[in-house]
């Protein structure tokens, strides 16, 4: 398989067939992503196609330095369900308080304890634990510093295993 | 330490780093500690799970636009803007339009040009003002040891109908006095006292002026003015009509004229005049030398000389003169032929103690002719 940059070069360029070869290859895993993000499936399709227009449309933005290109187009679409919420929210003025997950009976499915988490960490946890991106990759993508994507991984977890477990979150946490 | 201290340790050893010997003697032998681990290690493992198991639905890729700047999704996208910045530019706009309005109020209103003449004399002055502001004074001649004052002031200047406040008086100055200076454009500093005692006797009245055509006004003392004017948006900077850029081949004009003889400057025309007659003339008087008149076509007694758009030369009495005007002196093929003549005296209308130039009349040769002889 050849390497980002070449890959890269060839999108610049405008080779469809790199770019088709490049989207068989990452759209599945990424619309799992927005899914899980998202909580829609038609938003995560949405946002998909969105995040790989942009990276054919706007071709300067990859830096083969700091993150790989599949990183890339999960940070751009990371920020498109970022702004997705963002609409919701406006639209709806109000977000689900994944506190009503709490004092429920326990859960004892995966996806629903994941759905119960806010959309920001649940897309953290699902970029480190299934996509295998590393702390460094994600501080990349999100564009925060690492510090801050480690604590924020570990609450997460901490958050998930509660709600996994049917246990009820510390005051103090 | 406790378990509470160990938590994020805990996190640290499932990410795959190293930890403390301490924490590690903690986590292998506390039960709490382990099951977070290995809870840890499920959820990771129920994760992949959950994805592996739901397997999306291929989605169709995208239709590929042409690389290049796509305008319409730029300029119709939604922009979150601050609301800090939104009431920023709110109060600029608001600034801004009560400025320009503020200057388009100081600004004031349209420009009133207008020509006065004395059809007795053919005087002819060009003034401005603006409507609502100051009122124009003139003083023209007004026969002999006469002047005519006419004070002009727009109250109010529409594009079909202009409302002037005029008055208008003959008087015969007392030689000498203040009032004679101002009435014959001779005093250094024209003092608004002095004005206001002249215009003090003349009635003021309301006439409605219709643009482009000639409105008479009525002279106390006797006598009548004739005023044609134009409406303005804007000050003019320079009007034609009152001083023609390209005369007419029979028409004589001078314009703020000044003679000079050989290289001594014999004095300025205040004013200007212009004619299209039978045989076009102007006659100027330059005290102490007498007096000028410069005609289209030849006549008794009058020497040739050049004309060419604002400058005429002639030689008389063995002198080179030059006479100079702010627009072209006459029309047609230039340079052309324009006659001069001159007398030794200045009409008897013109006070003798008089110093400066000054226009003495414009019409037919003869009829200057006339005045120079009476």
């Amino acid at each position: 398989m050849e390497d980002d940059q070449e890959l890269w070069n060839r999108l610049s360029r405008g080779d469809t067939d790199a770019f088709a070869g490049f989207y068989r290859r990452h759209a599945s895993s990424l619309q799992a992503f927005l899914r899980r993000y998202l909580g829609d499936a038609k938003a995560a399709e949405d946002v998909a196609q969105e995040a790989f227009l942009k990276l054919w449309q706007h071709p300067n933005g990859f830096n083969p330095a700091r993150a790989t290109l599949k990183a890339y187009l999960f940070g751009i679409a990371a920020k498109g369900a970022a702004d997705w919420w963002r609409r919701r929210a406006r639209e709806e003025r109000r977000v689900a308080p994944p506190q009503a997950c709490f004092g429920t009976e326990a859960a004892t499915l995966m996806e629903e304890a994941l759905a119960c988490l806010e959309p920001e960490p649940r897309s953290l946890l699902w970029l480190r634990e299934v996509e295998g991106y590393s702390c460094a990759e994600l501080a990349a993508m999100f564009d925060i510093p690492l510090g801050t994507v480690k604590s924020r991984l570990f609450a997460a977890r901490e958050q998930l295993r509660g709600i996994w477990k049917g246990e009820r979150p510390r005051e103090d946490s | 330490m406790n378990c509470q201290e160990v938590q994020p340790l805990v996190a640290a050893l499932h990410e795959g780093e190293r930890v403390s010997h301490e924490a590690a003697g903690h986590i292998r032998t506390c039960p709490a500690c382990r099951a977070r681990l290995e809870d840890y290690a499920r959820m990771g493992v129920e994760l992949r799970l959950l994805a592996s198991a739901s397997e999306e639905a291929p989605m169709r890729m995208p239709h590929l636009p042409p690389r290049g700047r796509r305008w319409g999704p730029t300029l119709t996208a939604r922009v979150l803007v601050p609301r800090f910045a939104l009431g920023v530019g709110l109060f600029a706009i608001v600034g801004l339009s009560v400025g320009l309005g503020w200057m388009r109020a100081q600004a004031g209103g349209p420009w009133f040009q207008f020509d006065l003449s004395n059809p007795e004399t053919q005087e002819r002055v060009g003034c401005l003002t603006q409507a609502g502001a100051y009122a124009e004074d003139v003083f023209l001649s007004g026969g002999p040891q006469k002047r005519i004052a006419v004070s002009v002031k727009a109250l109010d200047a529409q594009k079909d109908v202009v409302r002037l406040m005029v008055r208008a008086r003959s008087f015969a100055p007392v030689p000498g006095s203040e009032e004679e200076k101002v009435a014959n454009n001779n005093a250094g500093v024209i003092s608004q006292e002095v004005t206001d005692r002249i215009f003090a006797n003349a009635t003021p009245r309301e006439l409605d002026y219709v643009p482009g055509r000639t409105l008479e006004i009525p002279v106390e003392g006797g006598g009548k003015l004739l005023l044609k004017g134009e409406v303005f948006k804007l000050r003019p900077s320079f009007s034609a009509q009152w001083f023609p850029l390209t005369p007419k081949p029979d028409e004589i004009v001078l314009s703020k004229a000044a003679l000079v003889r050989g290289s001594e400057f014999l004095g300025e025309v205040h004013g200007r005049g212009g004619v299209q007659a039978k045989n076009s003339a102007v006659g100027i008087c330059v005290p102490p030398l007498g007096a000028f008149v410069f005609a289209l076509k030849p006549f008794e007694g009058a020497i040739p000389g050049v004309a060419e758009f604002g400058e005429a030369r002639f030689k008389m009495d063995g002198y080179e003169y030059m006479l100079f005007s702010a627009t072209p002196i006459t029309g047609g093929q230039q340079p052309r032929e324009i006659w001069v003549y001159r007398s030794q005296n200045c009409p008897a209308f013109v006070p003798p103690r008089l110093r400066h130039a000054s226009l003495i009349g414009v019409g037919d040769v003869s009829d200057i002719l006339k005045t120079l002889r009476k």
